[in-house]
């Protein structure tokens, strides 16, 4: 009975407690004084703006992560995560799509000055390319979208709403925070006082004044850059760090920000990014301690030593690059129509037949499994494995016809498809890889041995670089390929496989392909963005243009000192949840 | 002389024209510096891309774009240099990425360089002293051993052993009784060798020196020494005494009675002043407190060295002074260790002190304590130094063999010692300085290929110098940064070449250049 009592005397004081913070648990910093750590990467921020062209890396964009908050970020998984501590945004209406963003009240720069609606437009104006001049955009963002919305948001305290100018599906990955509105201004003005510097930034949009936002602008575009420590205002931090140090290609340090109190709170005090571009060097820095966390490209040697480590623990991934191969429409090759006299459905038959003498399996088993054990094959174009919608998508997009059966039938079956099509074997095929690259060397054996027996004569055409590029017609027959998704985004494919676009240099072109990206760009509901995902997916396939091989394995090791490392294969890599790296405890 | 120099001048800068000519057209047709940017697909790629285009001039051929780059470069001279944007290192000017890359190296270089040069000759004109002995032998074998050896497989195997292996070992530092005496034997045999002499002095030393390091050695394993070093008044006594014995063979020899009281004089002074330097080493925690030191005591041991020397008082004093100076770097020895506990505790690795990447340890980089930088940097220099190192040494000791034992078949030295000159003032003074004349050259060529050459090291010490600038441009295919490099290096290079010239006229009366 007594312990009863006492019971519940806790819970009323945790009830009142939970009541009087708000109905939420009060913010609880879990940094735990005097904790450092190191972390490796290839390369040290050099801009504090990562959304401007200059700024726009990986690099700064790791910078950007620890020093920022966003509405959002990618799990490992990868799936958006709404971070609802930092601040809330809803689509308020569909036709036209409007959308509203809020700031949480009590959410700060690092200077004490408030995050608010301010700081969003800074972020709109320059992302959607609301002020030019001429042809040039005055923000130089690096992908300015004037074509998504034109009307100016309407900004109230620390919310701002604005319309969508078409039924916009990538909405929300396109617009979140960026850099602070009255360091931007004061870098430019530095009389005004913060408030002052907020009012006179909405002013002067709100009116158009281009004589006053052009010395703000060009802070903006270049006023972030340096290499060495940022000043006050270029650090100005609205996440969990702030930038302490920076030396030039050494390491910039980060140390918590004492008035960080929305989202999850990182452990360690400082967090140190050290630049090391040798992988042995950088496995060897961990083994002997002075850097806890490190990442890389495997090779089997890097592997071996990772593996050999006795004070780190490793995981190997997906890395967000995926392999495959395309096959040339216009070249006049054996996969252009033209070479048949224009029979499509003859040259149809000759590339599936190729495709199909790919020894996927064999690849990975080779080349991959070694260097990730978890490998699989990738079967879609527009997905990334283990997104939400993958596994649907592979049972239905028709890649089937490349999974079934054994490699033995699938040469029989090459060679049926090559007797249907009434072609004289063996046909040749010029093949491109970059010279050099020693894992497509051995891809580019194991095809040749492989689709000789379909009766492909798979021609070496490896060149240094990327060579072709500069000419207007691809002169190889398939080229070997990889493309990295660096999000979640569905938008963006049609870049590759549209009809005519700068980075499709295979000269395919599929008229339904082109109409379902393009409803791609609109369609807002998720089902019907997976109808027309799969439509597309399906004609590709069908049309046997691009067969895409495996997800290229990453590892990431890290001191057994340290716990709740975590990989995923999207920006920002194992960064993702650098909040719940912590040291082990004793 | 003027006349050959800006001739040699002239020359050079012929050469350094075509060379970077040479060098721009074949980087930039070399490949594609945005085919990263081309093969990304995406809408800011395309963006950034027509951006870069222009900026860095790509539809204008090769051949030309040179010129649009020599313009920018010849601004140089009239003090507005404009050597573009390096697109490896974010569109930063070369110029700043230059500067940088440059101080990091000559940190780099400057010790590996003072330290080759000293090893490397001291070992090169022992061994043509005691030319043909066992002691010879080994050492030729040894540099021509490391002269071959691949830099990069070194670089990691020093990582490897010299700080994960050694840190280890650091951590509980007890060498077995056998490694003990194995090492000890070995010492003693390298000191035998290098004294020489009949067998019994030979044996005498090779006694000595085994004793003596088998008693250092079991020393500080027992007292586990090497897990905390220190030196104390006792460390620094003992230091200052070896250092002023070396000092006095070499110069003056030990039978000269009025160096030993010099000598002798002056270690007692260092211990004396040990107490008040800690103070002076306290309150100016800056590189003044050691340039201080060493007036002090460099004055200290003039005035020693006046006292005691009677007739001789100009050479006398002069070696009081040097060894005075000299007693300096044990007192900085002494200073930096006193901190050994409190470095250990603010850096990462769980055990030892010997790092394998960078130049620094963050959390120290803004520490006050120059102490703690100091030897934070000598935990981060020590093992790329060492790399950098086993190829000059060996190179140096080859070199000042032969010019020793060249010079000491001429003519002047059989005079020098049939007129009845001490065998140390004939090595010292007549050999030495003139088998000096041709390593004097050697070294300023060496200097300047060190400062461009150091590619492999630094990237595989993720020292971010002048070669891990190089090694990016050519990977990105960056023609700016590379040309950068390019004249900096070349630059030096001319320069280092004239100054071997102009030194070797100076150095050699025998040659006059008209």
């Amino acid at each position: 009975m007594k312990k009863f009592r006492s019971i519940s005397l806790v819970a009323a004081t945790a009830a009142v407690a939970v009541g009087l913070s708000g109905c939420a648990l009060p913010y609880q910093s879990e940094i735990i004084e005097g904790t450092s750590i190191t972390v490796a990467w290839n390369d040290i921020s050099d801009e504090y703006n990562s959304a401007s062209v200059t700024g726009n890396n990986v690099k700064n964009g790791l910078t950007a992560y620890l020093t920022g908050s966003g509405f959002t970020y990618y799990n490992g998984d990868p799936a958006l995560v709404k971070n609802e501590a930092f601040g809330t945004y809803a689509k308020i209406s569909d036709e036209p799509l409007t959308v509203e963003y809020t700031i949480n009240d009590g959410v700060v720069w690092s200077d004490g000055v408030a995050i608010d609606a301010a700081d969003l437009l800074l972020s709109w104006v320059a992302g959607f390319g609301y002020f030019k001049e001429g042809d040039a955009f005055v923000f130089q963002h690096a992908n300015p979208r004037a074509d998504l919305a034109s009307k100016l948001p309407t900004i109230d305290g620390r919310k701002l709403t604005f319309e969508y100018d078409i039924q916009y599906v990538d909405w929300e990955l396109q617009f979140g925070l960026g850099v602070s509105a009255h360091g931007t201004v004061q870098m430019a003005y530095p009389d005004l006082s913060a408030a002052d510097a907020k009012a006179q930034f909405i002013d002067a949009v709100t009116n158009g004044d281009l004589e006053w936002l052009k010395p703000v602008a060009e802070k903006w575009n270049t006023g972030y850059q340096t290499t060495g420590t940022p000043d006050a205002l270029q650090s100005l931090s609205s996440g969990p760090y702030i930038v302490e140090e920076a030396v030039a290609d050494q390491y910039v340090t980060f140390v918590s920000n004492p008035l960080f109190a929305w989202g999850p709170s990182p452990k360690y005090e400082r967090v140190t990014i050290r630049e090391i571009a040798d992988s042995t060097a950088a496995v060897q820095a961990v083994e002997n301690g002075e850097v806890q966390i490190a990442s890389g490209q495997p090779t089997a040697d890097v592997l071996a030593l990772v593996s050999a480590l006795t004070n780190a623990n490793y995981a190997t991934g997906n890395e967000a690059a995926y392999e495959h191969i395309d096959l040339t429409f216009d070249n006049g090759g054996p996969f252009d129509p033209a070479s048949y006299g224009g029979d499509a459905e003859k040259a149809r038959l000759v590339r599936q037949a190729f495709l199909l003498s790919i020894p996927r399996e064999q690849i990975l088993e080779n080349l991959i499994k070694p260097l990730n054990p978890n490998a699989e094959l990738r079967n879609s174009h527009l997905l990334i494995p283990g997104s939400p919608n993958y596994d649907r998508m592979v049972a239905e997009n028709g890649s089937s016809v490349y999974t079934s059966g054994d490699a033995a039938a699938r040469i029989e079956q090459a060679k049926a498809l090559l007797a249907e099509a009434g072609v004289s074997t063996p046909v040749e095929v010029g093949f491109w890889y970059p010279l050099g690259n020693v894992r497509r060397g051995q891809e580019y054996e194991l095809i040749a041995a492989n689709a000789a027996l379909a009766g492909f004569n798979v021609v070496d055409e490896s060149e240094p670089d990327w060579l072709f590029t500069g000419a207007d017609i691809n002169p190889h027959d398939a080229v070997i390929f990889a493309w990295a998704s660096t999000s979640l985004a569905v938008t963006g494919s049609d870049q590759y496989l549209g009809t005519g676009q700068p980075s499709n240099f295979s000269g395919y072109s599929n008229a339904n392909v082109d109409q379902a990206l393009k409803d791609l760009n609109t369609a807002l509901d998720p089902e019907r963005q997976f109808e027309l995902q799969l439509a597309a997916e399906k004609e590709i396939w069908n049309d046997a243009y691009s067969i895409t091989i495996f997800q290229f394995p990453g590892l990431t090791w890290w001191d057994k000192g340290t716990e709740g490392v975590s990989m995923n294969p999207l920006v920002p890599y194992f960064f993702w949840n650098f909040w719940d790296w912590r040291p082990v405890a004793g | 002389m003027l006349g050959f120099v800006v001739r040699r001048l002239a020359a050079t800068l012929v050469v350094l024209l075509v060379a970077s000519f040479l060098v721009y057209v074949l980087t930039a047709m070399s490949g594609d510096p945005l085919a990263d940017l081309r093969s990304a697909g995406t809408r800011q790629a395309l963006v950034q891309l027509a951006s870069l285009e222009e900026r860095l001039n790509l539809d204008v051929p090769p051949v030309l774009r040179y010129f649009l780059w020599l313009g920018g470069a010849a601004g140089c001279l009239i003090g507005r240099c404009d050597l573009g944007i390096s697109i490896a290192q974010g569109e930063q000017p070369v110029i700043d990425a230059l500067g940088a890359a440059m101080g990091s190296t000559l940190q780099l270089v400057t010790l590996a360089t003072i330290l080759s040069i000293i090893v490397g000759i001291t070992i090169g004109m022992t061994t043509a002293l005691r030319q043909y002995s066992g002691y010879d032998y080994t050492v030729t074998f040894f540099a021509f051993v490391f002269y071959s050896l691949p830099i990069f497989w070194v670089a990691v195997l020093l990582k490897e052993f010299g700080a994960i292996r050694f840190n280890q070992f650091l951590d509980d530092p007890v060498l077995s009784p056998l490694a003990t005496i194995l090492i000890s034997l070995g010492l003693g045999l390298v000191v035998a060798g290098i004294v020489g002499g009949g067998l019994k002095t030979r044996v005498r030393v090779f006694g000595i020196s085994l004793l003596l390091s088998l008693a250092i050695l079991t020393l500080s394993s027992l007292t586990q020494w090497l897990k905390s070093p220190s030196l104390g008044i006792i460390g620094v006594i003992l230091l200052t005494s070896g250092l002023a014995f070396l000092i006095t063979i070499l110069n003056r020899g030990l039978d000269d009675r009025k160096a030993v009281w010099t000598a002798v004089g002056m270690v007692a002074a260092v211990a004396a002043l040990w107490y008040p330097m800690q103070f002076l080493f306290f309150f100016v925690n800056n590189p003044l407190g050691i340039l201080a030191a060493v007036v002090i005591l460099g004055v200290v041991g003039f005035v020693v060295g006046t006292f005691f020397g009677g007739d001789d008082k100009k050479e006398i004093s002069r070696l009081g002074a040097i060894i005075g100076a000299a007693s300096v770097l044990v007192l900085v020895l002494d200073q930096m260790l006193m901190r050994f506990e409190e470095y250990k505790a603010a850096i990462s690795l769980k055990a030892g002190f010997i790092s394998t990447i960078g130049a620094v340890t963050p959390a120290l980089a803004r520490s006050d304590d120059m102490w703690l930088r100091m030897l934070d940097s000598f935990g981060h220099l020590i093992l790329p130094t060492i790399a950098l190192m086993i190829v000059s040494v060996a190179g140096y000791t080859r070199y000042s063999r032969a010019s020793l034992l060249e010079v000491l078949n001429q003519d002047y030295i059989r005079t020098a010692r049939a007129k009845g000159l001490p065998e140390r003032t004939v090595i010292m003074r007549h050999a030495f300085r003139n088998a000096m004349i041709p390593i004097a050259t050697i070294i300023t060529f060496d200097i300047a290929g060190l400062i461009g050459g150091a590619i492999i090291t630094e990237r595989v010490f993720a020292w971010q110098g002048m070669g891990a600038l190089f090694n990016k441009g050519l990977q990105a295919v960056d023609v700016n940064l590379v040309m950068g490099f390019f004249i900096v290096t070349g630059a030096i290079a001319v320069i280092f070449n004239i100054v071997a010239d102009v030194l070797y006229s100076a150095l050699d009366p025998r040659i006059r250049v008209n």
